[in-house]
């Protein structure tokens, strides 16, 4: 019976921390927020998030790359390639928040320096 | 000037002729009429009734003693002769106011012979007119000869009685006579003419007879419809002293007139003083002449508009002598003219002499008008000048020597004309002063004047001599002949000190001296004023001839040989060519100063042709080819030595295209040295160049404005002095806006050898911007050494000298050349399609044998590609294929895919050093890799990229890379604790990193052998600071610990402080390879991986 009630306990206790766990659970982002031009005065860039998933990214110049994008949570991979050449290069963004006028997030793996994004 | 004596003297001379026929007639009439015997008057007027030729009326006649005292004498008056001619304005042919004549009467009676002593003739009038038909009223005398042979004249017998003469006096007193004759527009008048013969003369025609005339004045003219000519002689006065006395003649007789006078047109000529004194004897047996001519002229003139012509006096002495059989044994002529002066007013001409002196001698036989003379005429003082340019010429002694002869039809005439002092004065300027001038013209024409011949004629003044001769037809419309002129050897500082000094300023710094010698010789023919000259050539030899400027230029000649040939070779009837030809054994010329320059040429030989160049320019054509044997040259320190040279040039307007220049030009040599210096040579064998260019100067492009077609072809060229030696067996090619064909190019550069082959087409097209420039060339090699290559590039590019520039003065540097050049960059052209294959069979760098070297260099629609570029090496080969595309100056495009597949890892840090800096444990390794590259970035002008375009990804892969040597190893295994089975080899290496804009991502990798395990990765900014942070996690030691080290900050401060920025950290990679801080991101960093890899991968070739 004390075994029993062990294990119970000890399943009491996996299923409190599963829900607390549950509630640290960020809200997700929507991907439609994305959807537009942004630009970042750090970079000094304009995004454009297609709602194919096509963007590109370019400077007041114009001068830019196209890319592919995916969010997943709060994980935004953007996958640039070549115009002529088949290369990719990858540059991921953490979004810290996103709404309809302003992005921040910072680049995975480098969480010191924020970004902000203002919509077009 | 000629016409008009000659036009005097023919109407004087019809005048004097008609009026002595009417003199005869009357004395013929006097005479019958004096011989009658009492009935005188009946006999008259019976004899001109019946026998008169024409009519006459007799007044009164009388006999008359008183008047002829003491002779008997008869005097008839008012005696008429008239012919009724209707268009006449008078029939009175002749009147004669009183005729007296006396006979010995005593004679007369007693041997009824009539003795004629005197004859009085006064108040005679004599008028002589024929019609615009011919009618004249002279026809009279021709109808009456008619009817004298019907009915011969014969004497009455009453009156038939002997003649003879005893003449003692014939006078003539107020004698007036007209002449007019309609048709030929003749008219003549004398008036107040007086004659008398007085003397003494048997009827054996010996005596002596003193003949006097005088006349107040004659006058004629004649006009027709474009002429009118007036000509008056006033004071003729002449007198002559006869003997008779058979076989021989003397004459002593004296012509005077004040003045004769001529108006022709506008034209006045005159003479002043006229007298002829004649003394003379003449033996009729034997036909001998004798005769002593003076003549004396005062003032000579001419006067009109354009001319004013004097001569103030002439005195000529001619003594003649003629033999038997017409043969003038002697003559001498001598004379003097007073100042002789000509002027031009409308052409400003004017000559001026102060005296000429005539002095000849002539033998003659002149029935044939053969024979021979010499003649001497000398002036002094005589001035020429015109005033146009006016142009001045006096010399104070002026000598004409010539012999003539004549033969049947030919005539030679041998002048020598010899002033002691000739001087030629122009707008001020003395171009000769004082030169002794001699000049010979041996002369040969005919009695026609039509032929003349010139030899050996000789001109020599001062310093110059010069020859001539000539041969020369006179024609109805013109003329034709040749002529030949040639100069003396002449030195050229003689002729240039003859030059005027008001010029000698122009020869400042020039200095010329040799013998110069010149010959000209031509053929042509003038017709209706129009010259054709079928022949013509020139030439000037030259001699030890030197020539210098300012002692700065300086050219010399042994000898030099210049000829000008009319027609050229090529002549056609509607091509007028010209050949010019010049010869030198040798020439050197030198320029000094601070870069001197000197040319030594030997058996030179230039050749020239000269088409239609008096068509116009834009006719005309030149050939040019200059050929020497050695042409040694050099400038500052650079020599140059050709053997054989050949130099084309051609210059004309092409038929083709109108009015377009087209150029010809052409080199040729066997061989060529040319030195830089001490230190580089250039050999280059035998050669041939040539070029055409057709110039449409409406074209702005330089390639279609001289539209080129250029053949080139040369051999055996090497070139010494450069780091490797350099040679160029052949390169031949053809240059056209049609077609760039290289035949064939092969070069050796150190241990390389290169050939270029193939074409281009359509190159006017592509600079027109009608059409593609297409094409097509093999870039070929045997063996091609990259690094010899590359450092042979470096050394043009630099001296040895040339410093690297420090790193922190880079940023600086690009920035100033950034303001300060502008750009220009490498466009690649629109409009082109075109591909080099390469093939390099051997290609030799870094120590390192790859073979088959090839692939693929187009340009097509603004695009550069190397598509595919390969090689195989002895561990490996290689792929290349890199995009250059020019879309705007300041918008480039540069794309690059490489792979090293199969390589040694040495190998590949050999090819690329700068992987050793990416993964620095690499070298550390043995075995096989595969390294891929690929990225693409647009540049600006200046090369530089344009970050935010900037992207690319590198990997490296290996498989069971050996770390160090076996034995090696075990020494070490111990040691480092490691297994007994460990082995000196990485399993597995997976190096991925990337560029994207100005940051350079070395995604983290793993490095395991036996127990130990390591992880590095990190990231470097492309900014001014080059900042960078790496870690590396020892994630697995056969010891309990682990730890990191992590290395962060500029690479100037990393270099300045390493113990600060190189710091022992903990491990930020998971022991099994995870990122400690965040829980899926070595999933996400394998993905990127595995995506990158993947991409780079699939760029490569597969190859068989």
């Amino acid at each position: 019976m004390k075994r029993h009630l062990r294990h119970f306990l000890d399943l009491t206790c996996l299923v409190i921390a599963v829900t607390l766990l549950s509630g640290c659970k960020k809200d997700e982002i929507d991907k439609e927020l994305l959807y537009g031009t942004w630009y970042c005065p750090d970079l000094a860039l304009y995004y454009t998030f297609n709602e194919d998933y096509s963007g590109r990214y370019y400077d007041s110049a114009n001068a830019g790359k196209s890319y592919t994008w995916s969010l997943d949570d709060d994980r935004l991979e953007i996958k640039a390639h070549g115009d002529m050449i088949n290369v990719v290069a990858f540059e991921t963004y953490i979004i810290e928040s996103l709404d309809d006028k302003e992005m921040k997030c910072h680049e995975e793996g480098y969480s010191s320096t924020i970004y902000t994004f203002t919509r077009q | 000037m000629k016409k008009l004596p000659k036009t005097i003297f023919k109407t004087v001379g019809i005048t004097l002729a008609s009026l002595l026929s009417v003199i005869i007639l009357i004395l013929g009439i006097a005479c019958f009429l004096l011989f009658t015997r009492s009935g005188l008057e009946k006999t008259a007027a019976f004899a001109l009734k019946k026998y008169s030729p024409c009519h006459v009326t007799l007044g009164d006649s009388k006999l008359t003693f008183f008047k002829t005292f003491p002779h008997l004498g008869l005097e008839i008056d008012d005696i008429v002769v008239y012919n009724e001619l209707e268009t006449a304005p008078t029939d009175t042919l002749a009147s004669i106011g009183s005729l007296v004549g006396t006979v010995d009467f005593m004679e007369l009676v007693r041997n009824r012979n009539i003795v004629i002593e005197r004859i009085r003739i006064s108040d005679i009038q004599a008028n002589v007119f024929t019609d615009s038909l011919g009618n004249s009223t002279l026809d009279l005398f021709s109808d009456s000869t008619d009817t004298a042979e019907k009915e011969p004249f014969v004497l009455p017998d009453s009156i038939n009685t002997g003649i003879s003469f005893d003449l003692k006096e014939i006078s003539l007193k107020r004698l007036g006579a007209s002449y007019i004759d309609c048709q030929s527009g003749i008219s003549a008048g004398v008036l107040g003419a007086n004659a008398s013969l007085k003397g003494a003369v048997d009827s054996l025609l010996v005596g002596n007879l003193k003949l006097s005339l005088d006349v107040d004045s004659v006058c004629a003219s004649m006009k027709d419809s474009v002429s009118s000519t007036d000509a008056i002689i006033r004071n003729i006065a002449l007198g002559a002293d006869c003997g008779l006395a058979v076989p021989t003649i003397d004459i002593d007789g004296k012509l005077t007139v004040d003045k004769l006078g001529a108006t022709m047109g506008q034209t006045n000529a005159f003479v002043n003083n006229f007298s002829l004194k004649i003394d003379g004897s003449t033996d009729i047996r034997n036909l001998l002449v004798d005769a002593a001519v003076n003549l004396a002229m005062g003032k000579i003139g001419m006067e009109s508009d354009s001319l004013t012509a004097g001569i103030n006096g002439i005195s000529l002495k001619l003594d003649a002598l003629t033999g038997s059989d017409s043969v003038l044994t002697k003559a001498n002529l001598r004379g003097t003219t007073g100042p002789i002066t000509l002027a031009m007013p409308y052409d400003t001409l004017a000559l001026t002499t102060e005296k000429i002196g005539i002095d000849a001698v002539t033998n003659a036989y002149l029935a044939k008008m053969d024979g021979n003379a010499n003649i001497g005429i000398t002036t002094r003082n005589m001035s020429f000048s015109m005033g146009g340019t006016p142009l001045i010429v006096n010399t104070d002694t002026l000598s004409l020597r010539a012999d003539a002869a004549k033969d049947s039809s030919i005539i030679k005439c041998t002048p020598i004309l010899y002033s002691r002092s000739l001087e030629v004065v122009m707008d001020t300027v003395s171009y000769i002063s004082g030169w002794p001038v001699k000049a010979s013209l041996p002369l040969v024409t005919d009695t026609c004047f039509n032929h003349f011949i010139l030899r050996d004629g000789k001109l020599e003044a001062d310093a110059i001599g010069i020859g001539a001769d000539a041969d020369i037809r006179l024609t109805d419309s013109g003329f034709s002949g040749q002529a030949d002129i040639s100069t003396d050897q002449m030195s050229i500082e003689d002729l240039l000190a003859m030059i005027p000094e008001q010029y000698q300023s122009m020869l400042e710094g020039i200095a010329a001296k040799g013998l110069i010698k010149l010959g000209i010789s031509g053929r042509a023919s003038m017709s209706d004023g129009n010259l054709d000259v079928s022949r013509l050539s020139a030439d000037v030899e030259l001699e030890d001839v030197e020539a210098g400027y300012c002692d700065t230029i300086s050219a010399k000649a042994s000898s030099l040989a210049l000829n000008m040939t009319y027609p050229g070779a090529m002549n056609a009837p509607d091509y007028q060519t010209m050949n010019i030809s010049l010869k030198s054994p040798d020439l050197k010329a030198d320029m000094t100063g601070s870069t001197p320059i000197n040319a030594r040429l030997t058996d030179v030989n230039l050749d020239g042709l000269v088409a239609n160049i008096l068509e116009g320019i834009d006719k005309t054509e030149m050939l040019v080819v200059l050929r020497t044997g050695n042409t040694k040259a050099s400038m500052d320190t650079i020599k140059a030595n050709v053997d054989n040279m050949a130099l084309g040039a051609y210059f004309g307007y092409t038929t083709i295209q109108d009015k377009q220049m087209e150029l010809n030009a052409s080199i040729d040599f066997d061989a060529l040295n040319a030195s830089i210096g001490s230190m580089m040579n250039i050999n280059i064998g035998p050669t041939s160049v040539s070029a055409t260019s057709v110039i449409d100067t409406l074209q702005e492009n330089m390639l279609l404005r001289y539209e080129p077609n250029l053949n080139f072809y040369m051999t055996d060229t090497r070139l010494d002095g450069l780091a490797v030696p350099v040679s160029m067996p052949v390169l031949d090619f053809d240059f056209n806006l049609v077609k760039f064909n290289i035949k064939n190019s092969r070069i050796q550069l150190g241990q390389s050898d290169i050939s270029l082959t193939g074409d281009l087409y359509n190159i006017k097209e592509f600079l027109n911007g009608t059409g593609l420039m297409t094409g097509q060339m093999d870039f070929l090699s045997d063996h091609a050494d990259m690094d010899e290559l590359l450092a042979l590039a470096s050394g043009f590019g630099g001296g040895e000298n040339s410093e690297e520039p420090e790193q922190e003065d880079l940023a600086e540097s690009f920035a100033l050349v950034e303001d300060s050049i502008p750009a220009n960059p490498f466009i690649v052209p629109k409009g082109v399609d075109f591909v080099l294959n390469t093939n390099l069979k051997e290609m030799e760098m870094n120590d390192h044998l790859f073979t088959n070297v090839g692939g693929e260099v187009s340009i097509r629609n603004g695009i550069l590609i190397l598509r595919e570029l390969g090689f195989h090496s002895s561990t490996g080969q290689m792929q290349l294929t890199a995009i250059y595309k020019t879309p705007e100056p300041d918008d480039l495009y540069v794309g690059l895919d490489f792979h090293l597949l199969d390589i040694e890892v040495d190998e590949l840090i050999d090819l690329i050093p700068s992987v050793d800096s990416i993964v620095p444990m690499l070298k550390s390794f043995t075995g096989l890799a595969q390294f891929h590259l690929a990225g693409e970035s647009n540049l600006d002008g200046y090369y530089m990229p344009k970050m935010p375009t900037l992207i690319g990804a590198a990997g490296i892969e290996g498989q069971n890379l050996v770390v160090m040597d076996n034995e090696v190893f075990k020494g070490l295994r111990r040691k480092l604790l490691m297994s007994r089975k460990a082995e000196p080899v990485i399993d597995h290496l997976d190096v991925e990193m990337q560029v994207l804009r100005n940051k350079v991502d070395l995604y983290p990798f793993v490095v395991q052998m036996d127990r130990y395990k390591a992880a590095l990765g990190g990231r470097h900014n492309i900014n001014k600071d080059l900042d960078c942070r790496y870690h590396i996690s020892l994630l697995q030691t056969p010891l309990p610990i682990r730890f990191g080290v992590t290395v962060q900050g500029s690479l100037e401060d990393i270099a300045a402080h390493p113990l600060r920025r190189i710091k022992l950290s903990k491990c930020e990679y998971g022991k099994d390879y995870r990122q400690t801080k965040t829980g899926t991101v070595e999933e996400h960093v394998a993905y990127m991986k595995e995506v990158i890899a993947k991409t780079l991968r699939e760029n490569v070739r597969q190859t068989d």
